[in-house]
């Protein structure tokens, strides 16, 4: 390991690396402050210019991009009561009660060391279990990847807030959208409609976009005539005074927070705004002083800050061992790393540990990064948060309309693109979750491949599936997760009240 | 548009029966017993149950009525910015090829910005910058071939 990095730390000492490094946190801070733009939509916005990037600087910039934004996020949370990004909408209450109380500069402090101390902690996780999972997975056969893409789907339905049922129907929806093409196991051109651009299947990358970044574009279209808040008129002091001794305050918490983050975030479909909720949950389930959450006490952004951002490095455990996304950041990612030769899978931690060894470093740098950009975001953010939407929103879109094109200079691609965009405007105002869609679209073929690859091995007989020990585990665990509505169903039923 | 989970249930389930019916027209792959169907026809059944499962569940809850509008479809501003959006981007796709990506772009961004509320002393310049640096950054640096258009003999 210790070679790894080593080599790691040469392919890092690039001033160009560098320099791409800091344009992607200065991108994803300014994405991430504005409320409406999500971190996924900002790395969405990133795929058609890593496109063109190395492998390294490519995944570089996606990892520096989400981490920025999920922080800057809460700028907008604290100022104005708006989060900037889902994941800081759990204690955006909380931090504008701060602010309210004078205190902003304490909010937006914590935010920006826990998000650093969270990150930090996410990444060292991930670079310990991540080449030891992989040591694992590499005896694994079609069965066991069959029960782990499954089971993967089924924790993205069922993690997921809301009507597990429609977390079904949007991930049906994903897989329908998956065997479109002729890229299945029989060669078979299924779903074309004799659409020639259809023959390669429906494309990940302007899907994505439409479905992140044109449906909020709409969204934002249906408030066009809501004035914009304007943000709180108060001198924020200086933001790290105070901090160390939150930290002495709050070490239980900042762990915690990391811990259950880091857990969240490798769930398949969960991923740093439901790891903030319940991490401010447990908070204040746990706290000592319940009675002051909401009345802007820090405690549960100290572990929900922590959170969000270990659960960024949290969702790259699956992505990069078996190339299961942990979020839908990770979904466009692994697209990525499939298009830069990088296959995610146990074998890329042998074909290119140096590679691999960099990117954990990129992502302890982003989070060190946090802090002085961190900084220059809150000196920044009166005059960041005031930037005329009407004249964002065409600029979003025109590079939502080029990185569709781009990907293989098709204008169909760019339809794709709109009608996604609609559909997932849709689903959303309709209570049906995304992100079950996008991963049933990134991991359909896979999930067939490794059926009908192990139905074919199994000759029919289905008890094959729990042969093995590690698939009868995982196999087992899917099914519990998949029956547990019912079993508690049956075990109220049971006991008669 | 808010629809109803009766609504949205039927709707899954009827899509879930176009696809199995689909799927089982696809051919037998020779000396194979599972063929190019097997997967989609799974997919398109459980669609089928989950569909139906929706509706039932939302029959249960009493749930009134079959679809709603939006109140912005209400609000003259919103309701122009949302179609303006959507006929934009479909008039952006039809005339970029053969007007070209320069002319149509610039188009495009001062329209949008109009419509949702953008001063045009403000939008027209942006409209220049972001679609002339798009087109450095895509075209020249990039080599995205985007399409010329009406400029095709100045393009440099």
């Amino acid at each position: 390991m210790v070679g790894h990095l080593v080599e790691a730390l040469t392919l890092l000492a690039d001033p160009a690396l560098i320099a791409v490094i800091v344009m992607a946190a200065l991108f994803g801070l300014f994405v991430g402050a504005i409320p409406g733009l999500t971190a996924t939509m900002a790395v969405a916005l990133l795929v058609p210019v890593t496109f063109f990037m190395a492998p390294l600087p490519a995944v570089a910039a996606m990892v520096t991009v989400t981490a920025t934004a999920i922080f800057a996020g809460d700028v907008p949370g604290a100022l104005l009561r708006m989060p900037g990004t889902p994941a800081s909408a759990a204690y955006c209450d909380e931090a504008f009660e701060l602010t309210r109380r004078g205190e902003a500069e304490v909010a937006l402090g914590t935010s920006v060391v826990f998000s650093a101390i969270g990150g930090a902690f996410g990444t060292i996780v991930l670079m310990v279990a991540a080449p030891a999972l992989a040591e694992a997975a590499l005896l694994f056969s079609s069965f066991e990847y069959f029960w782990l893409v499954m089971l993967g789907l089924t924790c993205a339905v069922f993690v997921a807030p809301g009507n597990p049922l429609k977390g079904l129907v949007s991930l049906m929806l994903g897989l329908l959208i998956a065997s479109v093409g002729f890229e299945n196991p029989a060669a078979y051109p299924r779903f074309t409609f004799g659409v020639p651009e259809l023959m390669s299947g429906v494309q990940l990358i302007p899907v994505m976009i439409g479905m992140f970044a044109v449906s909020e574009v709409l969204r934002f279209a249906t408030t066009v005539d809501r004035p914009l808040e304007t943000a709180v008129q108060q001198k924020i002091g200086p933001i790290f005074r105070g901090q160390w001794r939150l930290a002495r305050q709050y070490p239980v918490q900042a762990a915690r927070g990391g811990v259950l983050g880091t857990l969240i975030g490798a769930l398949p479909g969960a991923g740093a705004d439901i790891a903030a909720w319940i991490a401010y949950g447990i908070a204040k389930r746990f706290s000592r002083t319940p009675g002051k959450f909401g009345t802007g006490h820090v405690e549960g952004i100290v572990e929900a800050g922590a959170a969000n951002n270990s659960a960024l490095a949290g969702a790259w455990i699956p992505a990069l061992v078996f190339g299961i996304p942990g979020d839908s950041i990770t979904a466009i990612v692994i697209g990525v790393l499939y298009l830069k030769g990088l296959n995610p899978g146990p074998t890329i931690f042998i074909e290119n540990p140096g590679s691999i060894y960099a990117v954990f470093l990129v992502f302890l740098l982003a989070n060190l990064l946090l802090l002085p950009l961190g900084w220059l975001l809150i000196k920044a953010a009166r005059n960041v948060l005031r930037v005329p939407r009407a004249l964002l929103m065409p600029i979003i879109l025109v590079f939502c309309m080029v990185g569709s094109f781009a990907i293989n200079n098709a204008m169909f691609d760019v339809g794709v693109m709109l009608a996604f965009g609609v559909i997932g405007w849709l689903m959303e105002r309709n209570g049906f979750p995304i992100a079950p869609t996008i991963l049933g679209l990134v991991l359909g073929a896979m999930l067939e491949q490794n059926f009908v690859t192990s139905m074919i091995k199994a000759g029919g007989n289905p008890l094959a599936f729990f042969e093995r020990p590690v698939s009868a585990v995982l196999g087992a665990a899917t099914i519990l997760i998949w029956t547990s509505p019912l079993l508690r169903m049956a075990w109220r039923r049971a006991r008669p009240s | 548009m808010q629809v109803s989970d009766k609504l949205s249930g039927l709707l899954a389930a009827a899509f879930g029966i176009v696809v199995v019916l689909a799927a089982r027209a696809f051919p037998a792959t020779p000396g194979q017993e599972i063929g190019p169907g097997l997967f989609p026809s799974i997919t398109g059944a459980l669609l089928v149950v989950f569909g139906v499962g929706l509706f039932v569940g939302a029959r249960r809850k009493r749930e009134a009525g079959w679809w709603a509008l939006d109140d912005w479809v209400g609000r003259r501003d919103a309701r122009r910015s949302v179609a303006v959006v959507v006929v934009a981007l479909v008039a952006w796709i039809a005339l970029v090829t053969p007007v070209g990506f320069i002319p149509t772009t610039i188009l495009f961004v001062i329209v949008l910005a109009r419509a949702m509320g953008g001063r045009i002393t403000a939008a027209l310049p942006i409209a220049v910058v972001v679609t002339l640096v798009t087109h450095y950054a895509f075209s020249t640096l990039l080599r995205v071939p985007l399409p010329w258009g009406i400029l095709q003999g100045v393009a440099w």
